[in-house]
């Protein structure tokens, strides 16, 4: 579902943020990017959804090219990103309907607002609530609920759960569950090991914009990821 | 797609409380200024009428048979003009003794429609539009637009349409409420022309609004942030609204230099001491010579108190008549008066002569300044307002090219007058062979002015060109605009 091929990016000020990155994510699978700040995790998702352009290599989603038919490509992907933000003076539904609008989503009834609300755990009065009074975890959820609204099969998170307090982290990795469940491809961007190892099927690890190793859930199921994180970091700084 | 971006921003926009605070003022200030300038208006008319009235009493009882003294008193009289309601249009001379009561408003610029335009509508467009793309990238919301199927051209048409939208909307409002007092004020009698022209003064206003709307929004698809933005949009405010017009006639002035005024009218009277002095130099020797040639006879005459410059032009009747009287009793003192007649003609000729000089320059000014003038206006349409300017003003009869009109319109005038003035006298001297200059004179069936606006197809002939210079901003803000947000950095 999502494709990424010899990925590179070399920055004007000629920082190379990706080296030549190759994976895949497929559907119903969860793929969390480990790294460092700088490491190339958001450059990643920033390439995927066409706000820069790549310097070489492809990236793919439901096998459109990104950089070429970014309007094809972004047809079947939704965006999470670590602050959510929304229109402040908007209530929840209006921010809700006009996310949907966009994605293609018109005609939705309260129902459908309800329902959404009801999974991504926000009590249905929020969606009456101007934006400007959500706290962070409840405008992560509505970010969430945006992305269900359009139902794509692919979601992008960039660092998702960062500021979250551990209930809100908690509820937003039983969401994240369901999402897997119902065939939704996930890529994920985090610092939180701790959390990417409860949830994650597959982890990327990357330094200074190489893909340093790719871990199934097998092989950190039972170990300490944030071993096999310093080990293959050290790894990497050797080679 | 495009809809919802429309209705978004527009939403937005309105939940602002910017738009509150552009609402209230636009309303509050047209209303004031409609209902001020109304009250200007009647007073105007009040005026006028009051001239009309008193000059047709005085040339009813007092118009005596003098051609000059008569077209001199029979002078046109302009009306206010129907969009004086709106705008203020560039004071006449007449006008100008109101400022001898109340001197500020020389000191401050005039509250009126094009001010409303110019200043506040333009202000509000910019703090409507700077933060339409730097603004959302801070706050992080473009990236979730962006991340959509979408493309970034419909992303800024529609928030060029829903911003214009929400922006108009203010400025339709408070100009309806205007309108509304217009329609009902018994005093104020648009005719359906005064209402065309209305209607295409608020589109220029909306193609100049929206002009500076997409300057806000151009330099907002330049800048990283609301702040950087709204700094760069106040600089270009100043640069195109108060800077480029009042330094077009400065630049204007040292491209094409012409004498001032003061400078012209200084010369103009050393032309004139001259001409009486070399007039007067010539009648000395001629008095000179004259005295020498006929002795007792020439101061007999010099009695009568005739000589000097203007000989028997100025001479009161009496004496005039005393000294055709000796000349038709005496050949010798005839022969002497037409000799010295002569001598006088020469001496005014020399005069006339002089002055002409005093004419040319005057010509020569007025040609130099129209050059002088139509380079500034030309120079000045690299900036908006001053093209919005020209349309306006034009367009409602209140600019230059009004004032331009308003003399062709005179000059019609007064050549009919003139031969009016010239058949009346004829025709009463052929009824009365005694009448005379002292004479009253019925003018009661002479022809008045009757002030009729320009054509609005002349007017919109004049008014196109500069409409289609604020087009063509509208255009390339809009492109530059495009081009920047294609390569926006969202992140």
């Amino acid at each position: 579902m999502i494709e990424i091929n010899e990925l590179t990016k070399r920055y004007e000020d000629g920082v190379l943020a990706l080296d030549h990155v190759t994976y895949k994510v497929e559907q119903g699978e969860i793929f969390c990017l480990l790294g460092a700040n700088g490491a190339g995790k958001t450059t990643t998702i920033n390439i995927l959804l066409d706000f820069i352009p790549p310097t070489s290599g492809h990236a793919f989603i439901n096998g459109h090219d990104c950089n070429k038919f970014p309007l094809e490509a972004k047809k079947y992907v939704s965006y999470v990103s670590e602050n959510v933000q929304l229109y402040g003076m908007f209530m929840a539904r209006q921010n809700l309907a006009f996310f949907a609008e966009l994605a293609g989503k018109t005609g939705l009834k309260k129902k459908d607002y309800d329902d959404v609300m009801r999974t991504v755990g926000l009590p249905e009065k929020a969606l009456r609530m101007r934006l400007k009074n959500f706290s962070k975890g409840m405008r992560q959820k509505l970010g969430i609920a945006i992305a269900l609204l359009k139902d794509p099969p692919a979601i992008l998170m960039d660092e998702p759960t960062s500021g979250l307090d551990p209930t809100s982290a908690h509820e937003f990795l039983a969401q994240l569950q369901r999402l897997r469940e119902q065939g939704k491809a996930i890529l994920m961007t985090t610092h939180d090991i701790f959390r990417a190892k409860l949830i994650a099927d597959r982890v990327g690890i990357m330094k200074q914009g190489r893909l340093v190793a790719i871990r199934k859930k097998q092989e950190f199921k039972h170990a300490d990821l944030e071993e096999i994180y310093m080990h293959e970091m050290q790894m990497a700084e050797s080679a | 797609m495009l809809r919802t971006i429309i209705a978004r921003e527009f939403l937005n926009n309105i939940l602002n409380l910017r738009f509150m605070i552009g609402l209230v003022l636009c309303i509050i200030v047209t209303v004031a200024c409609i209902m001020i300038l109304a009250h200007d208006y009647r007073q105007e008319m009040k005026d006028y009428n009051a001239r009309l009235n008193l000059q047709d009493e005085i040339l009813d009882n007092y118009a005596k048979a003098n051609r000059h003294r008569l077209i001199g008193m029979i002078r046109p009289q302009k009306p206010p003009e129907r969009f004086r309601l709106l705008i203020i249009g560039i004071p006449g001379n007449e006008d100008l003794g109101f400022f001898d009561y109340n001197p500020l408003p020389i000191l401050f610029p005039p509250l009126d429609f094009l001010f409303i335009v110019t200043i506040i509508m333009s202000l509000l467009a910019i703090l409507f539009s700077h933060d339409a793309i730097a603004g959302e990238r801070q706050s992080g919301t473009l990236r979730l637009v962006i991340s959509n199927s979408i493309s970034r051209t419909k992303i800024l048409f529609g928030k060029f349409i829903g911003g214009t939208i929400s922006l108009v909307i203010p400025f339709i409002l408070a100009l309806l409420v205007g309108v509304l007092y217009v329609s009902i004020n018994p005093a104020i009698q648009w005719d359906s022309s005064a209402w065309v022209e209305l209607a295409l003064l608020t589109a220029a206003s909306i193609t100049f609004i929206t002009l500076f709307y997409l300057l806000g929004l151009m330099v907002s698809t330049f800048s990283k942030s609301s702040a950087i933005s709204i700094l760069n949009c106040l600089f270009l405010w100043v640069l195109l609204i108060l800077v480029i017009p009042n330094v077009c006639p400065y630049i204007s002035a040292q491209l094409c230099r012409i004498p001032s005024i003061k400078q012209t009218k200084r010369r103009d009277l050393e032309i004139e001491i001259h001409s009486l002095k070399v007039a007067r130099e010539y009648m000395k020797e001629s008095i000179k010579k004259f005295k020498l040639k006929y002795g007792t006879l020439f101061s007999e005459f010099e009695s009568m108190e005739f000589g000097g410059v203007g000989f028997l032009i100025d001479a009161k009747p009496k004496h005039r008549k005393a000294a055709r009287q000796r000349a038709d009793a005496d050949p010798e003192f005839k022969a002497m008066m037409d000799a010295f007649r002569e001598e006088g003609k020469k001496a005014q000729k020399e005069l006339i002569r002089i002055r002409e000089e005093s004419d040319m320059l005057w010509y020569d000014l007025k040609i130099k300044a129209a050059v002088q003038t139509k380079l500034a206006k030309n120079l000045a349409c690299i900036s908006p307002f001053a093209n919005f300017v020209y349309v306006a003003r034009d367009l409602t009869g209140t600019g230059l090219r009004s004032l331009e009109y308003l003399e062709q319109t005179k000059d019609e005038y007064e050549r009919q007058l003139r031969s009016y003035v010239d058949k009346k006298i004829d025709d009463a001297r052929e009824k009365d062979p005694a009448f005379e200059e002292e004479s009253l004179l019925d003018v009661s069936d002479r022809p008045r002015f009757v002030f009729k606006e320009e054509a609005l197809k002349d007017k919109l002939g004049e008014v196109l060109p500069y409409w289609g210079i604020l087009v063509l901003f509208n255009v390339v803000f809009f492109a530059a605009a495009f081009a920047g947000f294609m390569r926006y950095d969202v992140r």
